[in-house]
C-alpha cells in the first residue's frame, strides 16, 4: 500500500462503516487515479471533500436510523452523561458518609455495566440489569439521604429504567456510533466546571454559573449537532436536569411546587436547545454556500 | 440543480463511464473550469443515485481493486434537459439582449468594451 493509499485510507474513516465497506475501495481508486504520479499526499481539496463528504455521509445515515434505535441511543447517551456528572456531584459533598460514597461509586460501575451491556448481552439480561441498577442506586441514596425526596432520586435512578424500557422496547442494538464520545465529554466536563468553584470560580463570577452552563452548553450541542449527530446533543438536553421535569409536573399536580432554581434548570438547558438548533441551522447554511457539493 | 450535479449527468449523456473518467469529462467538458474532488463526485452521484437520475451499469475489477460505472437513466436525462432548457432560458436575458444591441449598432462603430456615451447614441 502506498503512502498515498494509506492516507487516503485514513480520512476515509469519516465515511460511516456501512459506506467504507461498500464504495471505500471505488473511492480511494479513484482518488489515486486522480493523484499526479509520486504524489504522497492528497491535495487539500481532495482531503476536504473526503472530509466533508463524509461527515454529510454520517448525517445523512444518521437520520435514516430507525426511530426506536434512536430514541435508545439518545438515552444511553444521557445516561453516559449522567454518569460523567454524578461522580463529581458525590465526591465533592461533605456530607456523605465513606460507605455513602464507596456505594455510590459501585452504583456508577453498576451503571457503567448496564449502559455496555446492549452490545454484548441478549436483552433479558439488558432489561434485569438495568431494573437492578435503578433499585441499587435507590437504595443508595436513601443510604445517603434518609429524608430524600423524589427530586433528588429521580435524576439518579431514570437513567437505568429508561434503559431497562427501551431495551424491553426494541430488538436492533444502537449503532456503534463514537464520533460523539470526545464532544460529548468535552461537553460534560465543561458543564461541571462551568457548575463547580475553585479554578472555574472565575467563569462563575463572571458571567454567573446560568450563563456559563448556557453559553457552553449552546456552544457544545451546536457543534456536535453540526458535525455527526442529532441524538448526542439530545442526550446532553435529557441528561442534564431534564428528568426533574416529569418530578416538577407530579409536585406541581399535587399543588406543591419545587424551590425556584429548579425551574432555572429545567428552563436554561431549553433555552440551548433552542440556540444551538438555530445556530446548527445558520452553519448547515453556511456550509452549503462554502463547503464542497452537498449532494 | 447544482454544478457538479448538471456536470455529472452531461458527462455521461455519451454513454456510461466510471468515476476518474467522469471527473476527466467534466473537466474536458467546462474547458478545465469545472474539477471534481473525489469526495464531491461520489456525495453528487450518491444523491443522483438516490432520485433515481443515475444507475449503477457495470464493475469491473482494475488493480484489485472495484471500479463501477454509472449510466444516465431515462428521468436523469430527462432532469438534464430540463435544466439546460431553464439555464438556457436565463442565459438568453443576458445574450438575446446583447445581441438585438449589436444589431442596432452599425458596422465598424461598435464598440470593444462597456456602454459608454458613445455606444448609448450611436
Amino acid at each position: 500500500m502506498s503512502r498515498l493509499e494509506a492516507r487516503a485510507s485514513r480520512l476515509l474513516r469519516a465515511y460511516p462503516p456501512s459506506y467504507r465497506a461498500e464504495h471505500g475501495d471505488e473511492v480511494i481508486g479513484t482518488l489515486l487515479d486522480a493523484s499526479p504520479r509520486g504524489r504522497n499526499w492528497p491535495a487539500p481539496r481532495e482531503a476536504w471533500s473526503l472530509v466533508a463528504g463524509g461527515l454529510r455521509a454520517r448525517a445523512a445515515a444518521n437520520r435514516q436510523q430507525p426511530a426506536v434505535g434512536s430514541i435508545r441511543l439518545t438515552l444511553l447517551l444521557a445516561a453516559v452523561l449522567w454518569l460523567t456528572w454524578e461522580p463529581y456531584q458525590v465526591l465533592s459533598s461533605f456530607d456523605v458518609s465513606p460507605l455513602g460514597r464507596a456505594l455510590s461509586i459501585l452504583g456508577m460501575l453498576l451503571v457503567s455495566v448496564t449502559i455496555a451491556a446492549p452490545w454484548f448481552a441478549p436483552r433479558p439480561v439488558v432489561v434485569l440489569l438495568a431494573v437492578g441498577t435503578a433499585v441499587a442506586l435507590g437504595l443508595v441514596y436513601h443510604h445517603i439521604d434518609q429524608t430524600i425526596r423524589l427530586i433528588y432520586l429521580a435524576p439518579n435512578i431514570v437513567p437505568p429504567i429508561v434503559l431497562a424500557v427501551t431495551a424491553a422496547a426494541g430488538s436492533a442494538r444502537p449503532s456503534r456510533a463514537w464520533l460523539w464520545l470526545p464532544g460529548g465529554l468535552v461537553a460534560a466536563s465543561i458543564l461541571m466546571y462551568a457548575q463547580g468553584t475553585g479554578v472555574t470560580g472565575l467563569v462563575s463570577s463572571l458571567i454567573g454559573v446560568g450563563a456559563a452552563i448556557f453559553a457552553f452548553g449552546s456552544a457544545g450541542v451546536a457543534v456536535l449537532w453540526f458535525v455527526v449527530d442529532v441524538r448526542p446533543p439530545m442526550a446532553f438536553l435529557i441528561g442534564y436536569e431534564w428528568m426533574l421535569v416529569p418530578v416538577a409536573a407530579f409536585n406541581a399536580i399535587r399543588g406543591s411546587w419545587l424551590p425556584g432554581p429548579y425551574y432555572v434548570y429545567m428552563a436554561v438547558p431549553l433555552a440551548a436547545g433552542v440556540v444551538a438548533l438555530t445556530v446548527n441551522r445558520l452553519l448547515w447554511k453556511l456550509s452549503d454556500r462554502f463547503l464542497p457539493y452537498r449532494g | 440543480m447544482r454544478e457538479p450535479s448538471y456536470y455529472v449527468l452531461a458527462c455521461l449523456l455519451d454513454g456510461p463511464l466510471h468515476g476518474y473518467a467522469i471527473i476527466q469529462r467534466a473537466a474536458e467538458l467546462s474547458g478545465g473550469r469545472v474539477r471534481l474532488a473525489t469526495g464531491t463526485l461520489y456525495t453528487a452521484l450518491d444523491r443522483l443515485a438516490g432520485e433515481g437520475y443515475v444507475r449503477l451499469v457495470g464493475e469491473e475489477i482494475v488493480n484489485g481493486r472495484a471500479r463501477r460505472s454509472y449510466g444516465l437513466t431515462d428521468s436523469g436525462a430527462d432532469a438534464l434537459r430540463a435544466e439546460a432548457a431553464r439555464m438556457a432560458q436565463a442565459a438568453q436575458i443576458v445574450t438575446g439582449r446583447a445581441a438585438a444591441r449589436a444589431k442596432k449598432q452599425p458596422r465598424g462603430r461598435r464598440q470593444p468594451a462597456g456602454p459608454g456615451p458613445q455606444a448609448e447614441t450611436a
